[in-house]
Formats: C-alpha cells, sequence, structure tokens
C-alpha cells in the first residue's frame, strides 16, 4: 500500500477529542434536550452559554440559506438593472422592460407593529423591485430600521464598516460598532434568509448600506417553478437591542409573489448519429435542452455511459466522469458561456449510480443570449485528468415549445 | 439515520441529539481544518448545532442531513475566521497550538502544519468525509473544476511531505 493510502487510512480513524471541547459540545446539546423537554413553545437558538461568551446565534442562522453575501463595494448602482450592464443593449432594455417595481407582498410590506418581540416593531422591509424570466430570478429586498435616528443596520457577516458597501467607510478599518458609534448610532443587528424549494440550490446575495441605515439585499437564484406566479418567501431576524439572552433574536416570515410574463423557448437538439460514442469516452449524448429566455440561455446536456460498469468511487477519476461538454457552432466559434445559470455544473446524475453501465448525467451551463443556429457542435473536455480535449458531436434542432 | 431526522423534524430533541453526536467526529474534523484553535472549534460547534436545531424543520430531504449540517458548520467556522483576522491588532495574536491533546498523530500533524489551508478542508471533505466532487462544490461554493485542482494540488503537497518525513525517518534510523 503507497504511502499515500496509508495516510489516508490514518485520517479516517477517529481523533480524541480534547475534554475541554467535548465538554462544551455536550453541555450544549443537554441545555437543548433540557429546553425543549421543559414545555418551551418557541425553540430557542441563542443563549447557551460557551466558554463563558455569549453569542446571539440565531443572528447567524440566515447563513445557512445563502450561497455567499459579499457587500457590493461600489455605489450609485445598486439596482437591478446594473447587473445586466455588460449584456447586449437588447437584453438591457428587455430587462428595464421587465422590472416589476410595485411587488405584491401577501404579508409584511412596510409592517409595523407596536409588539416589541415582532420583527415588525424593529424594522420595516419591502421587496422594491424584482426582475424574472424563465431562467433566472433577482429580487432587491429593502430592510429598513423604523427608527433611523438611533440604528443603523448591520447584516449578518459585516463585521467592518467597509463591508457596508458606503463610499465614506471605504478606506477606514473600522468596525461597524465604531463607525456607528461615529455617526450617533447603535447597531442593529438584522440578517435575511430565504425559503427555497430546494435547500441544496443556490441563492447569492450582495449587500449594500443606504446613508440612512437601511440596507438593500440582492438576491439573485436560478427560476426552478417556471410557473406564471411565483410565490416566495423571505425571513427576517433582528437581535433585539433591549433584550439579552434567549428572547433577543426574534424571527418572522414574510410572503411575496411575482407574476413571470416571460417566455421561455424550449429547444431541443438532438444527435445526427444518435449511437456517436464521444471520441476518448464511453458517453453518448441523448439531448441537449436549451431554454432561451428573455434575458439568458439555460443549457442542459443529456448523456449515457455506456462503459462497463466501474466502482461509484472511480467515476470522478474516470475520464468519463470528469467530462463537461461545451458548445461551438458550425465553423467552430465558441457560444460564451456566462456562467451563473445552474452553476456550471457538470455530471449530475439522472439515473442509475455513478459509474454504472448506461447511467445518464446531465450538464447545466448558462450561455451568453445569441442568435442559436440549427447546428452545434458539443466538444467534451476534461476538467481535472488534464485539460484535454476530447471527441466532438454535432446535434440539430428538433423540437420547439413554449413555456 | 433517515428516522432519526424524521423525528428531529418533528422537533424529537432526543433524536436530533443522537444525530449530533453521529456525525461529531466529522463536525470536529472539519471545524478544525478550517480553525486551528480549539476555542473556535468549539465555538463553531456549538453554533451550528444551535442553527441546525432552528432550521431542522427546513430540511426538505433525509439523507442530506450530514451534507446540511456540514454546510451550517462551514459557514459558522468561516464567520469565525473572519471574525479573527478583523479583531488582530497591532500585537499579533499567537495561534493557538494545534497539538493541542486530540491531533497527537503524525498523520495529523503533518496534515494541519504542512498543508495550505485552501487544500484542507477540500482533502478531508474528500478522503476522509468522502464527500463527492460535486458536494464539496456545494458546500465550499466552488465549480466543480476547482475543487478538483485544489484536490491534486492539495495530493501532491501531501505526498512531498510524505516523501520528506520517509527520508528523514530513514537518515534517522541509519
Amino acid at each position: 500500500m503507497n504511502q499515500f493510502k496509508k495516510w489516508i487510512l490514518e485520517m479516517k480513524q477517529d481523533v480524541t477529542i480534547p475534554s475541554e471541547t467535548d465538554e462544551k459540545i455536550e453541555h450544549t446539546l443537554k441545555n437543548l434536550q433540557k429546553e425543549t423537554n421543559s414545555d418551551m413553545n418557541e425553540k430557542k437558538s441563542a443563549g447557551f452559554l460557551k466558554s463563558g461568551r455569549y453569542r446571539a446565534v440565531a443572528a447567524v442562522c440566515a447563513v445557512v440559506l445563502l450561497a455567499g453575501s459579499t457587500a457590493y463595494a461600489t455605489t450609485g448602482n445598486f439596482s437591478l438593472l446594473s447587473d445586466f450592464r455588460n449584456d447586449s443593449s437588447e437584453v438591457k432594455e428587455r430587462a428595464q422592460s421587465m422590472l416589476i417595481t410595485d411587488v405584491k407582498q401577501t404579508t409584511g410590506k412596510d409592517t409595523e407593529t407596536e409588539d416589541a418581540s415582532k420583527v415588525s416593531y424593529w424594522v420595516t422591509s419591502k421587496v422594491k423591485e424584482a426582475v424574472c424570466d424563465k431562467n433566472t430570478v433577482l429580487v432587491e429586498l429593502e430592510v429598513k430600521p423604523r427608527n433611523t435616528e438611533k440604528y443603523l443596520l448591520k447584516p449578518l457577516d459585516a463585521d467592518l464598516a467597509n463591508d457596508l458597501g458606503l463610499p465614506e467607510a471605504f478606506d477606514t478599518n473600522l468596525s461597524v460598532e465604531d463607525y456607528a458609534r461615529s455617526v450617533g448610532k447603535t447597531p442593529l443587528p438584522v440578517s435575511v434568509d430565504f425559503i427555497r424549494a430546494n435547500e441544496l440550490d443556490h441563492v447569492s446575495m450582495d449587500y449594500q448600506m443606504q446613508k440612512d441605515g437601511s440596507v438593500i439585499f440582492k438576491l439573485q437564484f436560478n427560476n426552478y417553478d417556471k410557473t406564471e406566479l411565483l410565490k416566495y418567501r423571505y425571513g427576517i431576524v433582528v437581535t433585539r437591542p433591549d433584550v439579552s439572552g434567549e428572547k433577543a433574536n426574534i424571527r418572522d416570515y414574510f410572503d411575496f409573489e411575482l407574476e413571470d410574463q416571460s417566455k421561455g423557448t424550449v429547444v431541443h437538439y438532438k444527435p445526427v448519429d444518435k449511437n456517436q460514442i464521444v471520441k476518448g469516452t464511453h458517453l453518448v449524448v441523448e439531448d441537449v435542452e436549451i431554454e432561451e429566455s428573455d434575458l439568458s440561455i439555460g443549457a442542459k446536456v443529456t448523456y449515457r455511459y455506456t462503459g462497463e460498469t466501474m466502482p461509484e468511487d472511480k467515476w470522478e477519476d474516470s475520464v468519463d466522469g470528469d467530462v463537461m461538454f461545451f458548445f461551438f457552432d458550425k465553423d467552430g466559434k465558441p457560444l460564451e458561456d456566462d456562467g451563473v445559470y445552474g452553476g456550471g455544473d457538470g455530471g449530475v446524475l439522472l439515473k442509475g449510480r455513478y459509474g454504472e453501465k448506461n447511467s445518464v448525467y446531465r450538464d447545466s451551463t448558462g450561455l451568453n443570449k445569441t442568435e442559436l443556429p440549427d447546428t452545434l457542435v458539443l466538444r467534451a473536455r476534461g476538467i481535472f485528468l488534464g485539460k484535454k480535449w476530447f471527441g466532438e458531436v454535432l446535434v440539430r434542432r428538433t423540437e420547439k415549445t413554449i413555456r | 439515520m433517515k428516522t432519526l431526522v424524521k423525528k428531529a423534524k418533528r422537533g424529537d430533541a432526543d433524536a436530533f441529539v443522537s444525530l449530533i453526536k453521529q456525525n461529531k467526529q466529522s463536525m470536529y474534523k472539519v471545524a478544525k481544518a478550517i480553525l486551528k484553535s480549539e476555542d473556535d472549534a468549539a465555538d463553531a460547534i456549538q453554533d451550528t448545532i444551535l442553527v441546525a436545531w432552528e432550521h431542522i424543520g427546513t430540511l426538505k430531504k433525509e439523507e442530506y442531513f450530514k451534507t446540511w449540517l456540514i454546510r451550517i458548520l462551514i459557514n459558522e467556522s468561516n464567520r469565525i475566521y473572519r471574525q479573527r483576522q478583523s479583531c488582530i491588532s497591532d500585537e499579533k495574536i499567537p495561534e493557538a497550538a494545534v497539538f493541542e491533546n486530540g491531533y497527537q498523530t503524525v498523520e495529523w500533524n503533518l496534515f494541519f502544519e504542512s498543508i495550505d489551508e485552501k487544500y484542507r478542508l477540500v482533502l478531508l471533505l474528500y478522503y476522509v468525509e468522502q464527500f463527492k466532487v460535486r458536494e464539496i462544490a456545494e458546500l465550499l461554493q466552488l465549480s466543480q473544476s476547482n475543487v478538483k485542482k485544489r484536490l491534486s494540488e492539495g495530493r501532491r503537497q501531501v505526498q512531498k511531505k510524505l516523501e520528506a518525513a520517509h527520508v528523514i525517518r530513514k537518515e534517522q534510523l541509519e
């Protein structure tokens, strides 16, 4: 057995967790059991003392559902339409025409209450604008302190004032707390999360603080629902400054709907030779589905593995498990990948198991809006095991449906 | 495990605690791969437990529980790591020793001392926790090709260190 394999075996053995660490973990678990079993109505998500340091845990829970939040560090250009600034003028105009500014919020829009245990006592929120088509949804959510004189919102992972996207804080190393003090305000911790149908889906988020201490959150995700009426929910967690301990973190949910009046055109391409095995691999392309929406193109390549069954853990180290498909026109000109739709996911298993003979997989990718020819060339390329180009497959447009 | 997850989703704290205990080793290794300090790793795990309990009701597919849990842990660990980075004052805070009690084996020592942090987590998730490349890509918000590149480079680093350690041991024996 080689050294590396021996090393792996050793690493897989259980380690001895230091007693102090283990005790802290067990303490948290015991408290959780105790609190839940003592007939408390609400699930407590904070307040278990750890290492003598208290931390407002519920305020961090929104991170779970987000793909990563980074401050949008430039100003004056944070509207949803700025996301299309590098697209063609046709796409920009389309996006402008599809911008929804009167978003229907079924609960919570600008709601206020005098009950301090509710989120709406501390902040108001509304979905300011949205753009959606059959592939993509973009939403801009404004969250504002009810008392903008006193409070400044502090998003979950904003530790430095720089993170807030305010130009006056760009060149400082001030913490958010120090910056708030400098403008005579108190930071009010807030977080936003977004309920998705598929918890493994990605929601990317940017945010920027406004001068009055409110924050604009910009969310982007794939449209998997593809219905005319899209229904979504967001949650807001606020850490109350007037209470400490378990009751400090409060959460409420708010619902909104978007009417997607865009049309998607779904086009299928089939291989000219349906039995063609991509040279250098054991893969047969079965179908290419391209959904052209108003603002983007989503492409999915479905292919089948025709080689001998291999152990599942060998799949990713095999040529066939390493391949992704790229699009070209007949003259060899590449169709550009927009790197957004589908996250550029390769080799998602659809049928069978990994490495099994006749198992079926799918690559998803996004392409920049372009005129789609009747014939496309798919070329297979290794991603990891050397960036090698393999064979190509000619596919021709067949059916077309309007979604 | 699916039964326990179903029960936990219905508010059964005992079931949830069992799930956490089943995954404790994995959680500890992942937290340590990101945060060398024991205190920070403990905090990350504790926060993860509370966040996971808060959100268990939103988990749609029971079979994804471990992936979901580890994702929360990675987020928590990264948050603590970022806070640490921004708290470093003029006087640099010495890093907590990684050899505190638990990691006594040569293999773990090599892992922490010699491997760049960028590669540690992907190596751990792939080889030790046996996540697939696509799952690691989801967890770390990387493309699959990036994950593979990091695995390749991480593996190369480990092999190089192992060879060097082997040569030193041989010299010591002679």
